[in-house]
């Protein structure tokens, strides 16, 4: 129902990627509604992506942000700073804040995120244990290097690499503790990694391959070292757990149709009428996987945002379909990682390789379709291989589906 | 596959742009020949207007070379279709078609193309002087070649000094 | 609008694209010492396509940002450097911004973006992005206006229009007389 001047009312909760493409896409269409936007952190929107420039030194903090104060307000949208949605009604159309008031709605974005994952049986709330998702995170371990604390990362995909690098040019080259194998498991294969992991030995970073921390030693002060699975222990004053993000899909169980996050269709629309999920919450169709998915990387946030705000405004966009990928430039050396990776026996698929040095290529097929790559070295043809993946892929989904 | 297409006959086209603005407002809501799938093209001088739309080539140069697959066909129908969530709006298929059929309007972050209104074309529906018509290209072809032998024959007739018959 | 209309089939590799966009680059310097030590700083890339497909498959790649107006480029850049310019048509870079971290290259589907380490105004560091720029002080865009082909035309939207001008005439010649 809207507002009492008629005016559309909006209610965007998450003051991210999502968040922010949404708030300009609703902007764009619809000048009369009435915005609000629910911001947990007490902040403008700033870019997760690079609090690693940002430990690295290579930034300043005033370079994270996406937007200012005097842009949400020539969006004239009402930002509630510091406050976090506490609860749902679809059925009323209302969202509880934490702190008492309901906001109304006629249109509800859930950009809600995600938050880091420890394993079971991590101490959290321990000195010296943290994840890296927010501003917060990312000054403390700033300022574990400025003190000179040991600092390990535990987990080492793409956020853990990222982390590996921007403490090397901090001039802190970490341990990094592996569960698997090889590191980047999740978007690498074996050759890939080892090169990877190669150049960043030479920077000074040690690699404890095939073991997990299992103990955890406290000293006058706080975190000492770390005992691991290997049996080996290590120095440590700061323990970053890059083990992913689990979405945060709290405020949206038992109101809207939930998987691992909230389901969407194309359009990002959830299954309550009026309410859209976009971003590292939303689960979405994978075009290479066939299935949904949720994919939380920083270009998926921004063009569902998009297409989530520019439906909620009474426009017509459709999200493209969701593919895990990953870009980083390893401290001089670029990695890409697209789409399926891994080829196991039996499933149909083929790789092709190439590696000359330190260049890494690998393409994997499924029914003479591209379906994903690696690259290591010379990334320049990514986005041909990416457009090429998206042409076929797609296709067949569709006629899979 | 694709049988009919809408044909235009530019002698009977008086410029109206009828079939602009039903087109744009079938597709789009509005009336703006920007956004029409079917433009004309005028030749104020002469007094002519010429109406341009997607002849369905057998082979679509605009396909070939959409980089993301958003220029395609339906696979039964073969009739256009532009997959917007995947249009990136580069104007590849601008240049590629040779008519200037496939466009990137001003107003539009997307392509557009003549989709042929699901088999009953409005702007041939909407065309006062019946410059536009919804037929097979075979049917145009041969109506055309009838044309040209009974121009030819008039000229022979009056060549030979023969009566008209 | 500014902008390049590529037709890769009139492509024959001469390359004369990549010496202009750096001429009309060279800013301050000499032209002829920069062109000499910067070819590496074309925003026009041309590479052979490989050898399969049939007679018509272009032989040649032409790697430029053709300035879209729904950009992938600028969804997927982490730090807005990236940014759509609407009133002129063009896509461009922020270099300040630029965080190195090869998104837009992951992005681009026509390879158009490059990254460098030294650019200028960049961020110490790591290597920054650059790409076609519209060229928006010529109008025509320098390799626009040598190649001798045709494959690079000017103007996105007019191209496609301009041939429907052409079959209006051809029309013209054939129907009306």
């Amino acid at each position: 129902m809207p507002g009492p001047s008629g005016a559309r009312r909006y209610v965007i909760v998450g003051n991210s990627a999502a968040g922010l493409a949404a708030l300009r896409a609703i902007r764009a269409l619809d000048d009369a509604g009435q915005v609000t936007l629910v911001a947990a952190e007490a902040r403008p929107a700033y870019s997760r992506v690079l609090l690693t420039p940002f430990i690295a030194g290579r930034l300043p903090e005033e370079a994270l942000y996406l937007a200012d104060a005097g842009e949400y307000r020539r969006l004239r949208a009402e930002l509630l700073s510091g406050v976090a949605a506490a609860a749902l009604d679809v059925s009323r159309r209302e969202v509880m804040l934490d702190d008492g008031r309901v906001l109304p709605y006629d249109a509800l974005l859930l950009a809600t995120g995600a938050c880091a994952v420890f394993p079971r049986g991590t101490p959290v709330g321990l000195t010296g244990i943290q994840g890296l998702r927010t501003l917060e995170d990312a000054r403390a371990i700033r300022e574990a290097v400025a003190r000179r604390r040991r600092v390990a990362v535990i987990g080492a995909g793409p956020v853990g690499l990222k982390l590996t690098c921007a403490l090397c040019e901090a001039g802190a080259p970490p341990d990094v503790v592996v569960a698997s194998s090889h590191i980047l498991s999740q978007v690498a294969d074996g050759e890939a990694a080892a090169i990877v992991q190669a150049h960043l030995g030479r920077y000074g970073v040690r690699f404890h391959l095939d073991a997990a921390v299992q103990e955890l030693v406290e000293g006058a002060d706080g975190l000492e070292a770390l005992g691991l699975t290997d049996g080996s222990g290590l120095p440590c004053g700061l323990a970053v757990y890059c083990k992913g993000a689990e979405p945060a899909v709290a405020l949206a169980a038992g109101q809207v149709e939930t998987g691992v996050g909230v389901r969407v269709d194309d359009a990002m629309r959830t299954s309550a009428e009026g309410v859209y999920t976009a971003g590292d919450v939303a689960e979405v169709w994978d075009v290479v996987a066939c299935r949904r998915r949720v994919g939380a990387i920083w270009p998926h946030a921004v063009a569902q945002g998009r297409v989530a705000g520019t439906n909620m405004a009474g426009g017509d966009a459709r999200f493209r379909g969701g593919l895990q990928r990953n870009a980083a430039d390893v401290l001089g050396l670029p990695f890409v990682s697209m789409g399926q990776v891994r080829v196991r026996y039996g499933d149909g698929c083929d790789a092709v390789v190439e590696r000359t040095g330190r260049r890494y290529r690998k393409l994997v097929l499924r029914e003479g379709r591209l379906v994903g790559a690696v690259l290591v070295g010379d990334v320049s043809e990514a986005g041909r291989l990416q457009a090429a993946i998206r042409k076929d892929e797609a296709r067949a989904c569709e006629v899979q589906a | 596959m694709i049988d009919r297409i809408v044909v235009s006959y530019p002698e009977l086209c008086t410029g109206c742009r009828q079939c602009e603005l039903t087109c744009s407002y079938v597709h789009e809501g509005v009336y703006s020949p920007g956004l029409s799938r079917i433009r004309l093209v005028r030749f104020e001088g002469e007094g002519l207007s010429v109406p341009v739309t997607c002849v369905y080539c057998r082979r679509p140069y605009c396909e070939e070379v959409c980089p993301t697959g958003a220029m395609t066909h339906d696979p039964q129908t073969g009739t256009a279709v532009v997959l917007e969530a995947r249009c990136i709006g580069c104007k590849e298929c601008v240049g590629a078609c040779p008519i200037g059929a496939a466009d990137v309007p001003a107003a539009k972050d997307t392509a557009i193309r003549c989709d042929l209104c699901g088999g009953d074309p409005a702007c041939v529906k909407a065309c006062p002087t019946g410059a536009l018509k919804f037929e097979s290209i075979g049917q145009a072809t041969r109506e055309k070649r009838r044309g040209r032998v009974k121009e030819f024959a008039l000229v022979m007739d009056a060549t030979l000094g023969r009566e008209e018959r | 609008m500014l902008g390049i209309r590529v037709d890769e089939s009139k492509c024959t590799g001469c390359r004369l694209c990549e010496l202009a966009c750096v001429a009309a680059h060279a800013g301050d310097r000499d032209t002829a010492a920069w062109l000499l030590e910067g070819i590496g700083a074309t925003r026009i890339r041309i590479t052979a396509a490989g050898s399969g497909g049939g007679p018509e498959t272009p032989r040649y790649r032409v790697a430029v940002c053709r300035h879209c107006e729904s950009p992938v480029c600028v969804d997927g850049c982490v730090s807005e450097a990236f940014c759509l310019d609407a009133k002129a048509g063009l896509v461009d870079v922020r270099t300040s911004r630029c965080v190195g971290c090869w998104t837009c290259v992951m992005e681009c589907p026509f390879g158009a973006v490059e990254l460098a380490r030294h650019e200028p105004g960049a961020l110490p560091g790591g290597p920054s992005a650059f790409k076609c720029d519209g060229c928006r002080e010529l109008g025509t865009p320098a390799c626009v206006r040598v190649c001798p082909t045709g494959a690079l035309g000017g103007g996105g939207r007019a191209g496609g229009l301009a041939a429907g001008r052409r079959r209006g005439r051809m029309a013209l010649r054939e129907g009306v007389e």
